[in-house]
């Protein structure tokens, strides 16, 4: 597809483009506090929805928090972020909340949606098992992107597909959630993805 | 995979905006997308009104159990602020209607002409608009 990032800032008024003839549905994926929230909004070229609260002690028990010392708030509900790709192309992006106990919503999001980027974190890659096997059930293609955090162990991708089990075919990419020009890389590999899967970009 | 909205049915929202204090008005589909918008709105935030929006409808029917019955069908969400209020009702298949106001609006007018405008929109729904006419948003 040879789609190169837009040219707009991620803030102030981008208006779509009038060209704009197809819009897709993307999920962007992940277990707590893998940055899904940084992405969307790394991302957005207009401004993002955010539905963050601070994290309360109540939490505190099920909320697993190891090596993120910073982390003070969490998706209760959604994010929602818009990307035109190219003249013809805009993404929507819908970002769920992490914890388990926000599943029920999540299951509604995937309505419509055409895909999922799974953000994955090598510290705790176990973790992403559970989303991605969600994911299975649903009948969702999803590529892996992982979220290249300053402390996390860099292991060779191979090793984790690997550890991962993913299919041959899933794209398994990095990415640093808070840089625009790599988080739409990875999406961009999603997107030729179940482009290949489609077969061919619908005209309408 | 769809094409981004052309508001074609924008002037039927517009409509329920003649009860006084009325604001604004978004038809949004179940799965998040903007489907059309009143006219004083921005695209942008009508877009990013309507992710949100399917988020609160979707989070309103996962309480229905605290209700007593948990397959009991969502009808409405009311949201207050000091400012106004935010009505959300079903728009038919797979769609919801959201209609901002301000604080004094009269609020069974409003649910009034909300369902009126759902069972026109409904018509209009069935019988898709034509997409040769008129220039693209």
């Amino acid at each position: 597809m040879g789609s190169a990032p837009a040219s707009e800032p991620a803030t102030g008024e981008v208006h779509l483009r009038p060209g704009v003839q197809t819009a897709v549905k993307l999920l962007v994926v992940g277990h707590f506090a893998v940055g899904k929230t940084t992405f969307v909004g790394a991302l957005s070229e207009i401004r993002p929805l955010r539905t963050e609260e601070v994290m309360t002690e109540a939490g505190a028990i099920v909320d697993d928090l190891a090596g993120m010392t910073d982390k003070t708030t969490t998706t209760v509900a959604l994010d929602f972020g818009r990307l035109t790709l190219n003249d013809r192309l805009v993404l929507y992006l819908f970002g769920t909340p992490g914890q388990q106990r926000f599943a029920p919503l999540w299951h509604d999001m995937t309505r419509g949606a055409l895909g999922a980027l799974v953000l994955a974190d090598t510290r705790r890659l176990g973790h992403s098992f559970e989303v991605m096997g969600v994911l299975e059930e649903l009948g969702l293609p999803y590529a892996v992107a992982l979220n290249q955090f300053d402390d996390a162990p860099a292991h060779e991708l191979d090793e984790v597909r690997d550890a991962l089990d993913l299919l041959p075919e899933t794209p398994l990419v990095r990415c640093d959630a808070r840089d625009r020009v790599s988080s739409t890389r990875a999406l961009i590999s999603l997107v030729e993805y179940l482009l290949t899967r489609i077969g061919h970009l619908e005209h309408t | 995979m769809t094409g981004p909205t052309n508001n074609a049915l924008g002037w039927m929202l517009d409509e329920v905006l003649k009860v006084p204090e009325a604001r604004h008005a978004i038809l949004l589909s179940a799965d998040g997308m903007l489907r059309a918008y009143s006219k004083d709105i921005d695209r942008d935030d009508a877009e990013r009104l309507a992710a949100g929006l399917s988020g609160v409808q979707s989070i309103s029917r996962s309480t229905a159990e605290f209700c007593g019955t948990p397959h009991t069908p969502w009808r409405q969400t009311l949201i207050e602020f000091a400012d106004g209020y935010v009505f959300l009702v079903a728009a038919g298949e797979g769609a919801y209607l959201a209609v901002s106001t301000g604080e004094d609006v009269d609020m069974e007018a409003v649910t009034y002409r909300m369902h009126k405008l759902v069972d026109r929109l409904g018509k209009e729904l069935t019988s898709p608009a034509r997409q040769d006419t008129g220039s693209p948003a």
